[in-house]
């Protein structure tokens, strides 16, 4: 009967609680309330493609929409890449919500990394970008802050999209979770985003 | 109790009894008497005294159940409420046979009251389609004010507490404020006992769907030499874990409760005192698959119809919970002025704390998401009189309240409310006729501190002035036949968290924006928001004779620049697509009714029945309202058994509740189709479709005997008998999973001594 710990026996506190609140109320002066520091917010989703065997420098893509669930509008970059070419994708996350305190989340997906779990989803299928996982949690199940991204031929489609999802609590053993596909997954969704992207040949 | 009569049979002669109730009988020979006691409304009662009488005869009368409930509340509560108002009770013995349910369910077997859930745990009271901040909860006469917290917050009620819980259907804005708009729900008490014995009962449910148990005592007896002190001590326990619907558990869904009140009072001839303090604190854990991160989540949801996360059986709540502490001191005192009336004088101070704890990243899981404080000291000073045929009221309201929000985040504002209000109601008794009229003003001033989109702190003051009337008439056609209306009109100023709110609620996958936010920018000049003004009638018919026993009733409710919210744009967010909602103003049209009928078959059966409609629509846009509930029918059938040795109350009661499905809800638009849907025209929609009708059975059994020389009453219920799976239209969380499956509880009462 462990779980059946009472939350709530704190009954002589709060009666007292009572009567002082109720008589300090009156003395309670009045400070203006600080803003919500919210510390929840994820407001920029940035790629970055590193391209190997090659001293290119490294392309940087973002998803950026710094008012959170305000009425401004995501400010979303094109993606670029090389056809007949290999990538190292790295996913960084921050909030960016307040200029002067950029807060870093990717090491926090990475702390946790139990618990969440990037997708990708490339739309139309026959745009022939592959990606695939190069990273591992804890338990050896992928993460996806770091992939391999394997660019083929840009005959026949040159544009579509790239889906990133971040999945929270998702269940990384069920069928497929582990190689990418995101049907099974469940859990809650931290991040859905989508890049248009071009594939120069 | 005054003019009931007192008979002495044999002698042929007798008398009534005076303003406390008190009688004399003088020049009676020494020896025994019959005499016989009654009053309208109340069971008549038939004794034997002893003359001389050495000690004080106190002769208590049971309230029949034949004759009308209002006529016997008309003695009793001639100052909660109007007395041609529409009036439901839920009575001692209705209550028991529901004891350690929450109060909102409880509720929703009066007719014209409905329920909003969020998940099996929290239940919101709906009276004729209004709730939260337009129907008022009176806790032993003090207003519930976390009530205005919205739609997930349920009252902080313990049900054990109440001898008896009154619905009024009608508006009761004159004797209350704007508050009661919709109809009130009182939660009374016994009045405290003034005796030499101490008194009081025990209780205990266990259930079997979430393995729920409860254990309640309530102590109570008097004090001092002539037993002017009476005093009451309650408190109740309350630990529930995961429910589970016939098919799944619904991981997350556990509870636990612990409450506390106590209550002293001195009575005098001409004067009462009376403190009460309480206390409510309980966490409940939310469906765990409801909280979705965006759109997707909610599709995938409704499209597999299973919650996406089950686990096993747990007692354990986990993160999405919310915790809620509602603690309240109460002063009462009234004296008797002499040719003028009585003066009653009311303080109630409140503290409501809720804290949100969300699914969140690394250790913030202990932090809430949104934590909420709300003060309140509230005073009230009336004025009773009666004279001839005349009786009335004149009171003074002031109210203080201030709400934190202690971590600025979420989605009301920190506000300072102040008010004051003035009322006066008369009545007149005009044969079989009474009419009564009333009218109030009040003035409201509102500071509000919010951070718009920027950041930037705003600091708008407004001033709200609004009034409030009504008339209402009843007439008797005899003693069990009664024909009542009631008219209002009522104002109420747009609350803050209506001009304010700004965020994402996870449960609904919703954005919200207040009245005072347009196109993303916020402005703090009322010129565009307007006083709800609501136009009320109600109409009750109730007969009860012997046999058969029945109520109509009709309702009208047009509201002038309802509040409600509207779809707005689709907003893209790092998350995906949500759609907004805006706050805005419309008018809206609510009508509808309800009837019951009791029919005692014969000595043995009875069959009771129940049915309420209510149809709702937005008249400026020519669209429907969210949430309205679909029409209920409920048929009951009750067999009632001899008594058996010394087993008494014996019954059997099987119930079918069929809840039909609501053919007027918003069109439905799948979360998937909402990008491309346009949301601009505020055409209201929904995410799924209204859920099918569906036919439930109840049971019910139970019996009171003597064990140790005092009562135990025993019953046991099921509930959804034969673990029907369905949906229900009235439930926040009907996107991720079914209802309840089939639920025993086991109630036992303990009465070790009855006041009553």
């Amino acid at each position: 009967m462990k779980n059946m710990n009472f939350r709530l026996f704190r009954l002589p506190v709060t009666v007292y609680a009572i009567a002082l609140t109720l008589v300090f109320q009156a003395c309670k002066n009045d400070d203006d309330p600080k803003p919500a520091n919210e510390e929840e917010l994820i407001t920029t989703v940035a790629l970055v493609f590193q391209k190997l065997e090659s001293d290119e420098p490294a392309r940087r893509f973002e998803w950026k929409d710094v008012d959170g669930t305000g009425a401004g509008a995501p400010v979303i970059d094109e993606i670029e890449l090389d056809a007949h070419a290999a990538y190292s994708l790295s996913v960084e996350l921050k909030d960016e919500s307040n200029p002067n305190d950029v807060e870093d989340i990717t090491s926090e997906i990475e702390e946790e990394g139990t618990e969440h779990q990037f997708f990708f989803t490339v739309n139309p299928g026959d745009l022939d970008i592959d990606i695939t996982y190069n990273d591992e949690d804890a338990d050896g199940k992928p993460i996806g802050l770091i992939n391999h991204v394997a660019v083929g031929h840009a005959h026949d489609v040159v544009t579509g999209t790239l889906g990133v999802t971040l999945r929270h609590k998702p269940k990384k053993d069920a069928a497929g979770v582990a190689n990418g596909d995101i049907t099974n997954a469940a859990g809650d969704t931290d991040i859905e985003v989508v890049f248009n992207v071009n594939l120069n040949e | 109790m005054v003019g009931a009569t007192i008979w002495i049979n044999a002698l042929n002669r007798g008398t009534t009894s005076a303003l406390e109730g008190d009688f004399i009988l003088n020049d009676l020979c020494a020896g025994n008497h019959a005499i016989r006691v009654s009053y309208l409304g109340y069971e008549e009662q038939h004794l034997t005294v002893r003359v001389p009488v050495s000690k004080n005869l106190i002769i208590k009368l049971k309230p029949s159940t034949k004759v009308l409930h209002d006529l016997v509340v008309e003695g009793e509560h001639v100052q909660k409420h109007g007395l041609s108002q529409s009036l439901s009770i839920v009575s001692v013995d209705e209550l028991k046979a529901r004891k350690g349910k929450p109060l909102g369910e409880i509720l929703r077997h009066v007719p014209g009251v409905t329920t909003m859930m969020t998940g099996p745990g929290i239940f919101k009271p709906v009276i004729h389609g209004l709730h939260s901040q337009r129907i008022l909860i009176l806790n032993n006469g003090i207003r519930q004010e976390g009530q205005q917290w919205g739609v997930e917050h349920a009252p902080e009620i313990d049900p054990y507490i109440a001898v008896e819980v009154e619905v009024v259907k009608g508006a009761e804005t004159v004797r209350y404020g704007s508050d009661a708009l919709g109809g009130v729900i009182m939660v009374n008490p016994p009045s405290l006992p003034h005796s030499d014995a101490i008194g009081g009962e025990f209780n205990t449910a266990i259930s079997s769907n979430n393995r729920m148990g409860v254990f309640s005592a309530l102590v109570e007896g008097g004090l001092g030499k002539t037993k002017d002190f009476g005093w009451r001590v309650q408190g109740t326990v309350k630990k529930g874990g995961d429910f589970h619907t016939p098919d799944y558990n619904l991981s997350n869904t556990g509870m636990e409760e612990l409450n506390f009140s106590g209550a002293l009072g001195l009575k005098r001839k001409d004067h009462e005192i009376e403190v009460f303090i309480s206390t409510f604190n309980t966490a409940i854990g939310i469906l765990r698959s409801a909280h979705t991160g965006n759109l997707t989540d909610l599709q995938n949801s409704i499209q597999k119809k299973r919650p996406w996360y089950i686990g096993d059986f747990t007692y354990a709540i986990e993160n999405p919970r919310q915790q809620t502490n509602h603690h309240l001191v109460k002063v009462d005192a009234n004296k008797i002025i002499n040719g003028i009336g009585k003066l009653s004088f009311r303080y109630g101070g409140q503290l409501n704390q809720r804290k949100e704890y969300d699914i969140r990243r690394g250790a913030r899981n202990n932090t809430p998401a949104l934590s909420l404080d709300l003060y309140s000291h509230v005073l009230d000073l009336t004025l009773d009189h009666t004279h001839a045929e005349w009786t009335g009221s004149v009171g003074l309201n002031g109210t203080w309240k201030q709400n934190d929000n202690v971590l600025s985040t979420g989605i009301l504002p920190d506000y300072q409310q102040r008010s004051a209000g003035i009322f006066f109601i008369e009545k007149r008794k005009l044969n079989k006729w009474l009419l009564e009229a009333g009218v109030r003003m009040d003035y409201q001033h509102l500071d509000v501190a919010v951070f718009d989109q920027q950041n930037n702190l705003l600091k708008p003051s407004y001033n709200f002035y609004f009034a409030s009337a009504s008339l209402g008439s009843s007439v008797y056609f005899n003693p069990g036949s009664r024909l009542s209306l009631s008219t209002s009109v009522s104002s109420r100023p747009p609350h803050s968290s209506e001009l304010f709110s700004q965020g994402l609620h996870h449960s609904a996958a919703a954005i919200e924006e207040g009245l005072m936010i347009s196109n993303g920018e916020w402005n703090d000049d009322l010129k565009n928001v307007n006083k709800e003004v609501s136009y009320k009638a109600v109409s009750t018919y109730q007969y009860a004779g012997d046999q058969l026993t029945f109520e109509v009733t009709a309702h009208l409710n047009y509201i002038n620049n309802y509040v409600y919210l509207r779809p707005y744009e689709t907003r893209l967010d790092i998350r995906g697509y949500f759609p907004v909602f805006h706050y805005r103003q419309t008018d809206a049209l609510l009508a509808g009714g309800d009837a019951s009928v009791n029919w005692l078959l014969t000595e043995r059966w009875t069959y009771a029945t129940s049915v309420s409609y209510l149809y709702a629509a937005n008249l400026t846009q020519h669209d429907r309202l969210p949430m309205v509930a679909p029409p209920m029918i409920d048929n009951e059938i009750t067999y009632t058994l001899p008594a058996l040795h010394n087993w008494r109350n014996l019954y059997v009661k099987a119930s079918f509740p069929l809840g039909l499905k609501q053919t007027r809800a918003p069109e439905t638009i799948y979360p998937a189709d909402l990008d491309s849907h346009d949301t601009s025209d505020g055409k209201l929609f929904d995410f799924m479709p209204s859920p099918s009708a569906y036919l439930l059975m109840d049971l019910e059994i139970g019996a009171q005997f003597p064990w140790t020389n005092r009562d135990l009453t025993i019953i046991l219920t099921a509930e959804n008998l034969l673990n029907t799976s369905y949906r229900n239209y009235m439930n926040r969380l009907r996107y991720f999973a079914d209802e309840t499956g089939r639920n025993f509880t086991l109630r036992m009462t303990y009465t070790f001594h009855s006041h009553k």
